[in-house]
């Protein structure tokens, strides 16, 4: 698995998805911080925090821009074995239907976290910058670390929902479909988000459960945990018996 | 182990169209098996059925004296291959895409790469991306992936595509020694008929998904058979002639002005009298043989194999 893991990450050399995944992981906290200094200047009685920085980036990471980037990540790493008709390269090899769609989950999961690894880093120094011109309230490691690990959870968060757009590329065979999808998702976590059914729709519930906030929407944690239990199991399901008949024309 | 490919009753179906049709091909070891048929014949669907690319609506195949369904991948690290235009990441150059390869087969050489870039004249090109490469170069770097882990067999779908006269030749060349010199075996297909000759032991003539024939080169050759054409002015009159006063069924009407004798050659000085005597004017008359291209049009009832 490791050898496919690291071909995985081969066949990205080059690749501008990475550029696209790492400009967006550094432009959510900038664009979130910009928009909260205009409330600061606007507003004198508002004090600066790393927590409040930390509290928008989460929300727009979680709810739009992860999301959707993610997704076209996603449909990157499989969209591009059929256009590119790479595939049967590879199982021609041979490597197991299996494996491949192993090592794709995988990569995709690496990746997920690194662009949020990447946007926690781009917190902490936004706010230290910040920090030399103007108050910034509770930068400190602990807040730091306690950031880090909600981001990884973010991420994993984020990968469970995700699992379906993997099927919908390998259903449609090309990336069209999963931006159509993922838009509409994304467009119904900014309607849904203040709703009482909010903590029922998987990819707002991810916010919610990451942010504490489920009690408030009325759902249980549990069944919060268990809706995007659902959606990972089903689309990584789905993607793996799809994949398994399939003719490679 | 005489066959390293044997199939039985092979068949793919898609809908209702059957592209590949109760095939039962035989690969001796260490020989070059070719598939000849023309596009859309059903060359590729086997191959890929071969590889497990595309799994059969019915029958089976065995790879290396073992079937499919009890072996499963196990024999495919033996098989090295070219399906169609050879496709690699494009963002990549030809070494890197050449060590992923590597990689996922788990065992190589050092040298495997280099090695084999040498070999189809890309080392010089390695570190040039896919997506620059001329659809002759990627041709080179497909039949480099397939060679470099040195598999005892190669399945080959028209690997000569696209490749410059001197490429073909070093290709062919390259098939011969493989084959002859360290024993590996060859299935290849192709459209091209004078591409095959010069290369197969073995030839399976592919239509409609159906296999026609399958024969050696020898056997082949005897097909080629010597005719008397006659030029005549009414070819109907001439073939009842023909039926009637000696009793030859084996002739073709060529066209409106044309039939080919290939029985009784040695009387056709007679048949020319009674032609004419039956009123028919005769323009010409000639001896020739009938090439393989010939024949092949005759089995697979076209106009012309690919």
């Amino acid at each position: 698995m490791a050898d496919i893991i690291y071909c995985e990450c081969m066949k990205l050399k080059r690749s501008k998805i990475i550029l696209i995944g790492v400009s967006g992981s550094f432009i959510v906290p900038f664009l979130v911080t910009v928009n909260d200094l205009r409330i600061y200047f606007s507003n004198p009685a508002v004090t600066l925090s790393l927590d409040w920085i930390y509290e928008d980036t989460i929300m727009f990471l979680m709810l739009l821009f992860g999301p959707l980037v993610m997704a076209v990540v996603a449909a990157h790493l499989v969209s591009r074995e059929y256009t590119e008709k790479t595939l049967k390269t590879i199982f021609a090899v041979p490597i197991g239907r299996r494996q491949f769609l192993a090592g794709k989950f995988i990569t995709l999961f690496i990746l997920i976290l690194l662009f949020m690894a990447i946007s926690w880093l781009d917190i902490i120094v936004i706010s230290l910058v910040c920090s030399l011109f103007f108050e910034v309230s509770r930068i400190t490691a602990l807040s730091a670390i306690y950031f880090f690990l909600q981001m990884m959870k973010g991420g994993l968060l984020l990968f469970a929902t995700l699992t379906p757009f993997v099927y919908l590329t390998l259903r449609t065979k090309g990336s069209l479909a999963p931006f159509i999808v993922i838009a509409a998702v994304c467009l119904l976590n900014v309607v849904l988000s203040g709703s009482p059914i909010a903590g029922f729709y998987p990819w707002t519930a991810a916010y919610l459960l990451l942010s504490g906030r489920l009690a408030q929407a009325g759902c249980p944690v549990p069944l919060a945990i268990s809706i995007i239990l659902s959606v990972c199991l089903l689309g990584i399901g789905s993607s793996i018996w799809r994949f398994q008949k399939e003719d490679i024309v | 182990m005489k066959y390293v490919i044997e199939t039985e009753n092979l068949t793919k179906k898609y809908d209702t169209r059957i592209a590949a049709d109760n095939l039962n091909i035989h690969v001796p070891k260490g020989k070059i098996y070719a598939l000849l048929g023309r596009n859309g014949a059903g060359k590729t669907t086997t191959m890929k059925m071969l590889l497990n690319l595309i799994r059969p609506t019915s029958g089976s195949l065995s790879l290396f004296g073992e079937n499919l369904s009890a072996c499963g991948r196990k024999n495919y690290h033996r098989i090295g291959s070219i399906i169609e235009t050879p496709a690699f990441y494009e963002n990549l150059t030809a070494k890197e895409n050449l060590e992923i390869l590597a990689r996922l087969r788990g065992r190589h050489r050092k040298d495997t790469i280099s090695h084999a870039l040498a070999v189809v004249s890309l080392d010089k090109e390695e570190k040039k991306l896919f997506r620059e490469y001329s659809l002759g170069m990627k041709q080179r770097l497909g039949l480099a992936a397939a060679i470099m882990h040195e598999p005892e067999l190669l399945i080959l779908d028209e690997p000569m595509n696209s490749l410059d006269p001197v490429g073909i030749h070093e290709t062919r060349n390259y098939l011969l020694h493989l084959c002859r010199e360290k024993g590996t075996t060859i299935f290849i297909s192709s459209h091209v008929l004078s591409e095959i000759e010069q290369l197969a032991d073995v030839i399976g003539v592919i239509n409609n998904g159906k296999l026609l024939e399958e024969t050696n080169l020898q056997e082949l050759y005897k097909h080629s058979r010597r005719y008397a054409e006659f030029q005549v002015s009414d070819v109907n009159r001439a073939a009842l002639v023909l039926e009637r006063q000696y009793h030859i069924s084996d002739y073709a009407i060529i066209d409106k002005g044309r039939l080919r004798l290939y029985d009784k050659l040695d009387s056709r000085a007679d048949i020319n009298g009674s032609f004419v005597k039956e009123g028919i004017a005769v323009s010409n008359i000639s001896i020739g043989a009938g090439k393989l291209e010939d024949y092949f049009t005759e089995l697979v009832g076209g106009d012309g194999i690919g």
